[in-house]
This record gives C-alpha cells, structure tokens and sequence, in this order.
C-alpha cells in the first residue's frame, strides 16, 4: 500500500463494494471502500485503499445465535459464493463434531459449489466485457449465465442462494430427471464457454486492453497476499481444493490452471480456463454419483457441540476462504472467524496500479474480481483546477475522461 | 521447549527448525492444522528461519484471528501461514495481557499479507501490532464506536 | 406516499420508469438478481425500464440490503436528490425489514426506516421475475389513481 507523498495533479477515488463482508467487511456499500489514485496527467503514480467500510456485524451476531442458524446466516455473507461460504461452515462444524458426510453428500456438494465457480466467473467476465465497452457480449454472456442458474435450481431449489448444505450432508436430494436435466445444460453451456473463451484470446480490442496490463511481479503477488485466480496467474499452483482435498475433491479428477504471464488478460483466461475445468467435473459428478442417503436427519444432529477449535478453507470463486470456529461446549460458537479472500486481494493489490494510465485502473481491478455491483461511480478530483464531478467508472475505462 | 511430544509433531511435519523457538507445538482437533505458541519475543526469529528453509517466496500469511479470552484475561492472536512447499498451514498462537494488548506486527518482519488482518484485528478488538503503519480506526467498525473507544468484538462489549 | 403535484406528473413515468439501483449493505445477492432483471432473458423493455444514467434521471429507486448506520445517510441524501415524481422498490428480505442481520449491530434496519418506501419484494434473494413484477404493479397503481 502506497502512502504519502506523490507529485500528482488529480486524484480519483473509486467507492467501492467489497465482496461479502466477513464479520467486519461488507460488501456492496455505498463507499465502502475507498481506493484512491493519484494521478500525474493520466499515468497512476500512487494508490492507497481507505477503508470507510460499513460493515454488518456478522462476527458478533454468529455469536449470538446457534450453530445452525450460523450456517445460514454466513450463507449471506455473499450471495454470489454463498454455497462455498456455507461448506465451509459446514465443513469447520464437521470437524468440531469429527462427522463425516455419506460420499454421496460429498459428491452433490462438489457438483454445487462447481456451479457456483461456473456463474461467478461468467459474471465477472460479462462484467470485463461491459467495462470494455463491449454492450452486446456482457447481454450474451448474461443469457447463457442463466442456463447455470437454472441448473443450480434444480440442484438446490434456489437461482442464486442455495442454502444447500447442513452438518451430515446436503439439504436436497437429486433423481434420474434432474440428472438429465442438468446434464443437457451443461451440454449447451460448453461449447458457448468455449466460444467466449476464443473471443478474448483472438479478438484485437481485447487483447490490446489487457495483455500487459496490471503486470504484477509474482513475488508481489504471493509477499502481498494476494489470492485465488490472481495468484494462479502468476504461475502458483496453490489451490485450495488441491491442498486441502475436501469434500470429493481427491476422487474427482481436476487440475489447478495456471499461467505466467501474470497481467490482466492470463487472470480472466484463467477464470475462462477454470468454466472448463469445472463443466468437465460437473460432468464427472454426474455420471459418477454414488448411491446411498446424502440428506441427514436433522432432528438426530447434536445440539451441544463439544468444546474444540477448527480451521476450513475452501477455494472460492474469488480465492482462498477461510473460517474459523472455536467452541466452549454449548450451543452458540464462542468465535466464528471469516476471512474472504476479497480482503486481501482488493486491499493489498493497489500496487498493482502504479504505472499505468487512468483507464487501464477499472481493467486492473475487475481482474482482480472484487464485487460486482459495488462498482458505481467515481469521483474524479483534480487538484489542479479544485473541481469534482463524479464519473462512471465505465467511462473511466474507455477514456472518456481525461 | 520442554514437551518432547511437541518436537516430534514438528519434526515429523517438516518444521523441525522451531523446535528452539516454540513453547508448544500440537494438532488442532481437525483437518492437520500444526498450532505453535510462539513467545512475542521469538517471533521475529521464527519468520527468519521459515524464510530460510522455504524462501522468501515459500508462504504466506493467509488469515489473522483475533479472539477475546476474558476468563484468562488474555487476548490471543493466531496468525495462519500457509507454506506451499509442505502445502500446510502452520498457526503461530501469540498470547498477550489483555489489558494492554500489543504483539509484534508481521509487517514490520517483511509480510505485507498481514496487513488486512492486523488492521482489521485492531479496529475491532483493540489489539496494538508494533511496527504496523496502517493501523487506524475506523477501519471497519462504525463511526459512533469509534467515538465511544468501543472495541465491538470484546467480549464484554454489548451491542 | 402519495405524490402531491397532481396526476399529471404521474402519468409522465408510467410508460418509461427509469431506475437507479443502491446497495446500502447487502449481500449482493439481490443485487445480482436485480441486474439480471435488466438483461433481455427478462426484457424489462417492454415495460419501458432501464437503467438511469445518473440519479438526477432517475424515477425509481431500487434498494437492496439492510441499511447500516453509514449507509443511512447516503441513503437520505440520495432520495432527496432524485426529481419528483419519485418511487421507492424495497428489493429483498434486507431491505424490507433487515433480514437475517437485523439483531446486529451493523444493521439499523430496512429502507423504510430512512425513506418512503412504495413497493416492498419479498425474497431472499427474490427471483428477478419477482422484481419486474413488483414494479409492474407499481406502475398500475400510478395508472390506477
């Protein structure tokens, strides 16, 4: 994080939302977040977050209530990851009770939260899309985005909040119909990802906009913490799902995508590249669904849960996602602990900024990934002329403001 | 550090290297997590020989957790790294006064990806981390409980 | 809340509302559903709604989330810079009363506890059928009387 002192003759503020607020964080504020860049002309000559950030109390209210009404309500921390965000809870309750869910369970909770990955990543490439200018492709993106949000609702009951996961197992159970259902979405879906996925790597704009763009150093990237795809695209294997192997992970075959490159362009081909992946696995659940229960009986679960500590990780769209429970026996957590990967990569990555010019700023930081609809508006200051004017942050990106 | 249990766990996991620095070394209940308890003092010491054995760019801090233990009348900061090599996660549990908590913050040892944590951990628990230039309030906690010095995650805090 | 300029302003919205969204703290789940709701698999055009360009163009205002004490006032300022006529969609469980969060110390409460609200969408999040709908009715009662 730059601070202090920088010649510049404008400052841009960007009020931004951040991903799920965990505990603290809140995301999609109005300004919760601050992100301030310092200009000389147009080149970005210094950056700095200021956190202002509203924040709902999760932390404290987990605290309040029982460990199940806490699976819930972290399934709210965000709604675009929020089937990650309940495995996790999930998964650190598990430990704490040393359960394990039946295989079939695991499965279909493999198959949920792949679908999650599959939409959050259309949607955040929609969102490139539409900060580039390119109106038409963001609406085509979108509408095949729904062939995911339908099979998601056939598979949990819900387009975008699953609350699919309890202690023991998943909350639904899925038949031959649905099977089949959801296998011909998938089947259309593919070949429209593997279309998209050629228009950003051959399309000229594109490529011009962000090959070499927000290049980050890959010692930055992993001395400042940053997570998930941004770290894979400077050419780290780390991958939750590969490292910790929860769930069905070490049964259903897939494989960390990285690239080199580490600037904008290899951190949205590595999303792209990981719709595959996921569509592939999807597959992989389907064909291979073990037989047995998956739903628990809820009335059998324990309400006291035994005195312990647990740490689960989970790769979410966005990154590596953390919670953390500690139990004194009884019935309420003594402390539930979330860490979005958000936290590290919008706060941390501002230095990836520096040295490029005003409109390369939004590309850099929807390729990190941060919330979508908190992207708004920013308020442009210039310090030469003493004006203010607030400017959408899509004008930015296409040069409309000098 | 006396435990013998604590230095074969560590040795067997490939952390031999803290078996001079580390009070105790033991598993958390689930999921192999290595906990250390490391003495404020030693934890500059226990960053140097992780960057020796798995370089500079081997690990990095992936969460910072603060937790208010008011029937000890103690104040515990985990810090989870996250080390590629081992593909581990190893917890460095610090415990201070909670009175007056204050530990040495990672930043200042060289770990930029502590800092959104350790402020984070400040605004809302009130915990001091020496050598962080960042830490201010408000941070995350509303304005009105900065005014009023409320930590709001205290637990003798009701809001 | 009942427009005082007569019927006349009124009937200028019915045929193109134009929006402006606001998330005062949620989860974004509402806030996807609402974007989705403005894509063409939803067609609201052929209600006439779409997104305003700025909030001094907008007729409808679109909130999301529980409000937090921040938001709060940004939230105040940004109706009574809208022009009237002007209309409120409470969207989502948050923002009509607070949802899940409404016991923590974040959240102070639903929208209506900060601005007139003329629509309330239950749901969390509610499907952006849901929401077409709700503004749908809206504009029938502003045809209606």
């Amino acid at each position: 994080m730059a601070s202090g002192e920088v010649k510049a003759d404008k400052v841009v503020a960007f009020p931004m939302v951040l991903e799920v607020p965990i505990g603290p964080q809140h995301p999609a504020l109005h300004e919760p977040l601050m992100i301030k860049v310092y200009l000389d002309g147009e080149d970005v000559v210094g950056a700095e977050a200021n956190t202002g950030y509203n924040h709902r109390g999760i932390e404290k209210l987990c605290e309040k209530n029982t460990f199940y009404k806490d699976i819930f309500i972290c399934g709210r921390v965000c709604g675009i990851c929020n089937a990650v965000h309940a495995n996790c809870c999930v998964r650190a309750f598990e430990a704490l009770l040393g359960k394990e869910p039946p295989p079939r369970a695991k499965y279909l909770r493999v198959l949920a939260m792949e679908l999650e990955r599959i939409h959050s990543h259309i949607l955040i490439n929609a969102v490139m899309a539409e900060i580039l200018g390119y109106e038409t492709l963001f609406m085509y993106m979108m509408r095949d985005r729904e062939l995911v949000m339908k099979a998601k609702e056939i598979l949990t009951g819900c387009r975008v909040l699953a609350d699919y996961m309890m202690v023991g197992g998943v909350r639904r159970d899925i038949d031959e119909v649905k099977r089949d259902r959801i296998r011909k979405l998938l089947d259309k879906l593919e070949p429209r990802v593997k279309y998209y996925m050629k228009v950003f790597e051959e399309d000229t704009t594109i490529r011009k906009r962000l090959i070499d763009v927000g290049k980050l150093k890959p010692s930055d990237v992993i001395g400042h913490g940053l997570l998930g795809p941004v770290l894979r695209a400077a050419g780290f294997p780390i991958d939750s799902r590969d490292y910790d192997g929860y769930d069905a992970y070490r049964e259903v075959p897939f494989r960390v995508v990285t690239r080199k490159e580490s600037d904008s362009m290899a951190r949205m081909m590595v999303r792209w590249e990981e719709t595959l992946v996921s569509i592939e696995m999807c597959r992989y659940v389907l064909d291979h669904l073990p037989q047995g229960e998956a739903v628990p009986d809820e009335r059998r679960l324990p309400r006291r849960f035994p005195e312990g500590e647990a740490f689960a990780t989970v790769e979410a769209p966005r990154g590596e996602l953390t919670y953390y429970v500690l139990s004194k026996g009884g019935v309420m957590p003594y402390r539930l602990k979330i860490r979005t990967p958000s936290l590290n990569n919008i706060i941390n990555g501002v230095f990836g900024f520096i040295g490029y010019s005003l409109a390369d700023v939004p590309v850099i930081l929807v390729s990190y990934d941060p919330c979508i609809s908190c992207m708004e508006r920013a308020l442009v200051i210039d310090l030469k002329r003493g004006t203010r004017k607030y400017v959408p942050i899509k004008y930015l990106a296409q040069g409309v403001v000098k | 550090m006396g435990a013998s249990e604590g230095g074969e766990l560590l040795d067997k996991v490939g952390l031999g290297m803290l078996k001079g620095l580390v009070t105790k070394a033991y598993l958390m209940k689930a999921n192999d997590r290595v906990v250390v308890e490391v003495p404020n003092e030693n934890l500059g010491k226990v960053i140097e020989e992780l960057r020796r054995s798995f370089g500079k760019d081997g690990f990095y801090v992936s969460t910072v957790v603060g937790t208010d233990l008011i029937d000890q009348k103690l104040m515990r900061v985990d810090y989870f790294i996250y080390i590629a090599k081992l593909k581990r996660f190893l917890v460095l549990r610090l415990f201070t006064d909670r009175e007056n908590p204050k530990v040495t913050s990672l930043y200042s040892l060289g770990l930029e990806s502590a800092i959104p944590g350790e402020c984070e951990a400040h605004d809302l628990l009130g915990i001091k981390f020496e050598g962080n230039p960042f830490l201010k309030r408000p941070f995350f906690a509303p304005e009105e409980f900065v005014k009023q010095g409320i930590y709001p995650l205290r637990k003798d805090v009701k809001v | 809340m009942k427009q005082d300029k007569g019927n006349g302003r009124v009937k200028i919205i019915r045929y193109s509302p134009w929006l402006v969204h606001f998330n005062t703290g949620a989860c974004n789940g509402c806030d996807i559903e609402v974007l989705t709701a403005l894509t063409p698999y939803y067609d609201p055009e052929r209600f006439g709604i779409k997104l305003a360009p700025s909030i001094r163009h907008g007729d409808i205002l679109v909130v999301t989330g529980g409000v937090t004490r921040k938001a709060a006032s940004r939230l105040k300022r940004l109706y009574e810079q809208m022009p009237r006529p002007k209309f409120v969609v409470a969207v989502g469980a948050c923002a009509c009363s607070g949802g899940v969060f409404a016991d923590g110390y974040g959240i102070i409460g639903g929208a209506d506890k900060v601005v007139p609200v003329d629509a309330y969408v239950p749901g969390c999040p509610p499907r952006p059928e849901a929401i077409l709908y709700a503004l749908v009715k809206l504009l029938e009662k502003l045809r209606g009387g």
